[in-house]
């Protein structure tokens, strides 16, 4: 049993996933080439369970507030988990039901819920966007620029906000980011081949 | 106790309430790479497929929901088979809630367009799509028919058997990119806003043709569809609060300053 | 309006209005919005899982092709990890996820975000087009500098330290235009929302949210002075 714990075994599993799929791009051997593209069609299907793990471990930590009664808390739960079931039974029993509580009362939720970000960031404007130097001068001109460009006042006020606003993000700001990229690339390699050897094991989680 | 954050929160109420009620009608330009997408839909060969699929949830609809309506719109408009596919759980409610807000003409489902069903695994299910667009899907609709039975999908295997790709996200567009930007298919984008400028070295290299930038984007294409909706309705909105946002920049320097300096209290 | 339609709208506003309480203070009210949108999510999420499994995974092993019992048996693994005694195991399933992501992620960016931008950025420093030259070198100048700022092999210093300059300035004019076009995401959420709350009958709900946070809040001080 000790044995089976070893790490090496995941991190074993780790490399051939990524072995297969490597040879499976780069060669044109036909049983590579299906397997790996078996192994893609795999992990689809290990993604959708891995969506009920997060279900059930949501439902974990809300069953274990109803069970110790923790104040101001437990009900608030049992509501969630009220919840949940009617959504997941009226998908089930009434569509329509399911179609009107969807379109009602989760939409509105969510677009509420993102609404709350869109207030903060207004307030983190006077209170927290402070231009202390050069750079943050340059960032907070080209943040102005691009605003102007996005707002249709901008061009009411000058046209060549628009003009300035598009070449801001076409052409240095392009370059940042095609840097970044190639930077993200390099370090995507290089943290898949450390992971192979072993000597990343973030992924598999603490002892 | 009221604090400075509440009355701005109030007025951006405010701001964004007054032109959705009375609109301003301050006018909106076309910039160059809607016109790309616009012309890139134009020139879709009669009777070719199109791929358009959805990777945001519901809390994005008030930025991508007109964009994507605006872009199923003209598609339904063209003679081409459309295959809508999702990447989130909620994609394929907010595909219906979109069809259900477009006018779909004389199209016929599953003859002239299919609604896949939810594809999980993000970055993975975009390599299943690309190798395999009905397997990916399990071989059926969101509805569980078979797709052999459709003649929408007819003849589409793989990515490349689409004219033209558009999708829709509210991240970073890394992932479609790495797997799709192999393939030979033309590539679309409608972005939430604040993804542009990273989208930029894709859209700069003309490996995408054609990217709608959020709200304004989605106005931007009603307008030429000539077909005015939430993207042209809130257009005055943005121009009010973007003048606010840089009002309370300012104010907020001027304030921490005038304070650092003694000139304020 | 039916009354069906009616009275679910009034509940999505009453929902929304609960939420955005938030904004004047954390309260049970925002709270209980909070729990119902996770519970919401959760049936969703629960019942299109569900569904795709079943259209997914079990209809074709039905159909003969039994090989796909395979990630089914290994995805089910995933769960191990809820046991005290038996967490490791769901390590196994994790790794082969985390390698089949990592596998498509490295192959596709080698590509995508190396080759290609690289293929890309190669495009004539001299040409007919004044504008097109001046934009090609700003292009080529701002990405050698950012690529130069993360070598950190060596000291910033002379030739290197200047580059790298360069790429600190290419990259705030890059982040100053994120940060740009962020408030317009970010604005176009409240914009749904405000939209959405001035419809009919939504509207109805505001003056009542506003009368329910005035007594909620008067109640408070009550009980403060108390």
């Amino acid at each position: 049993m000790s044995a089976l714990r070893a790490r090496e075994i995941p991190i074993s599993l780790f490399a051939f996933a990524v072995i297969l799929l490597i040879l499976g791009y780069f060669t044109t051997i036909r049983p590579l080439i299906t397997a790996a593209d078996y192994l893609k069609s795999f992990g689809v299907l290990l993604a959708l369970i891995a969506v009920f793990l997060g279900v059930t471990d949501v439902l974990r930590v809300h069953l274990k507030h109803i069970a110790k009664r923790t104040p101001r808390q437990w009900y608030l739960s049992a509501w969630l988990i009220v919840s949940m079931l009617m959504m997941f039974a009226f998908g089930y029993v009434h569509k329509p039901t399911y179609d009107v509580l969807y379109a009602r009362l989760y939409i509105p939720l969510s677009i509420g819920v993102g609404a709350s970000i869109g207030y903060y960031l207004y307030s983190a404007f006077y209170r927290a966007f402070r231009i202390r130097n050069a750079e943050a001068a340059i960032l907070f001109a080209c943040a102005i620029i691009v605003v102007l460009r996005n707002a249709p006042v901008g061009e009411v006020i000058w046209t060549g906000f628009s003009v300035m606003g598009q070449w801001i993000t076409d052409v240095p700001g392009a370059g940042a980011s095609r840097a970044i990229l190639i930077g993200a690339a390099l370090g995507m390699v290089a943290l898949a081949i450390r992971a192979m050897l072993g000597k990343e094991q973030g992924y598999l989680g603490g002892e | 106790m009221v604090q400075a954050r509440h009355i701005i929160y109030l007025a951006l109420t405010v701001l964004i309430a007054i032109p959705l009620i009375s609109p301003l009608g301050l006018p909106v330009t076309v910039t160059r790479y809607t016109v790309d997408m616009y012309d890139a839909i134009e020139a879709l060969p009669r009777g070719s497929a199109v791929g358009a699929s959805i990777s945001w949830g519901s809390a994005n609809w008030p930025e991508t929901g007109p964009q994507m309506t605006a872009i199923l719109q003209h598609l339904f408009r063209k003679p081409v088979r459309i295959v809508l596919a999702s990447w989130t759980v909620e994609g394929p409610m907010l595909f219906e809630r979109i069809l259900s807000n477009i006018d779909k003409g004389e199209k016929k489902y599953g003859d002239d367009y299919v609604l896949l069903p939810y594809i999980p695994g993000i970055e993975t299910a975009f390599a299943a799509y690309a190798a395999d667009i009905v397997a990916a899907s399990g071989g059926v609709d969101y509805y569980g028919k078979r797709l052999s039975e459709l003649s929408a999908v007819k003849g589409v295997k793989t990515i490349d058997d689409l004219a033209y790709q558009i999708f829709t996200t509210n991240t970073s567009i890394d992932g479609e990119m790495r797997q799709w930007s192999r393939f030979k298919v033309k590539l679309g984008v409608a972005l939430l806003g604040g993804s542009v400028p990273g989208a930029m070295p894709y859209v700069v290299s003309g490996r995408i043709v054609g990217m709608i930038n959020g709200i304004r984007g989605a106005a931007e294409y009603e307008l030429l569809l000539k077909k005015p909706g939430l993207g042209l309705k809130s257009t005055d909105a943005v121009s009010l609060t973007h003048v606010l946002a840089l009002a309370l920049i300012v104010a907020g320097n001027v304030v921490y300053f005038g304070r650092r300096r003694k000139w304020i209290q | 309006m039916d009354p069906v339609t009616a009275i679910s709208a009034l509940a999505g506003a009453s929902l929304t209005l609960m939420v955005l309480s938030l904004m004047y203070k954390e309260s049970m009210f925002y709270k209980v919005a909070e729990h119902s949108f996770i519970g919401i999510t959760l049936g969703v999420t629960l019942y299109i899982g569900v569904e795709t499994l079943r259209t997914k995974g079990v209809a074709p092993i039905a159909a003969g092709d039994y090989i796909y019992i395979l990630p089914f048996v290994i995805g089910v693994l995933l769960f191990s990890r809820l046991s005290k005694k038996y967490y490791w195991v769901a390590r196994w399933p994790t790794a082969l996820i985390a390698g089949i992501g990592s596998g498509l992620a490295m192959t596709g960016a080698i590509f995508a975000m190396f080759i290609d931008q690289i293929v890309a950025t190669a495009k004539p420093l001299i040409s007919a087009d004044p504008m097109a030259s001046f934009n090609n070198i700003v292009l080529l100048t701002a990405m050698l500098g950012t690529l130069s700022y993360f070598f950190f092999t060596f000291r910033h210093k002379g030739a290197l330290g200047v580059s790298a300059k360069i790429g600190r300035y290419s990259m705030m004019i890059f982040f100053g235009a994120s940060l740009g076009a962020s408030v317009l995401s970010n604005t176009t959420f409240v914009i749904g929302v405000v939209d959405a709350l001035i419809q009919y009958p939504a509207w109805y709900m505001i003056p009542v949210a506003f009368a329910v946070l005035v007594a909620s809040e008067l109640r408070e001080r009550s009980k403060a002075k108390k």
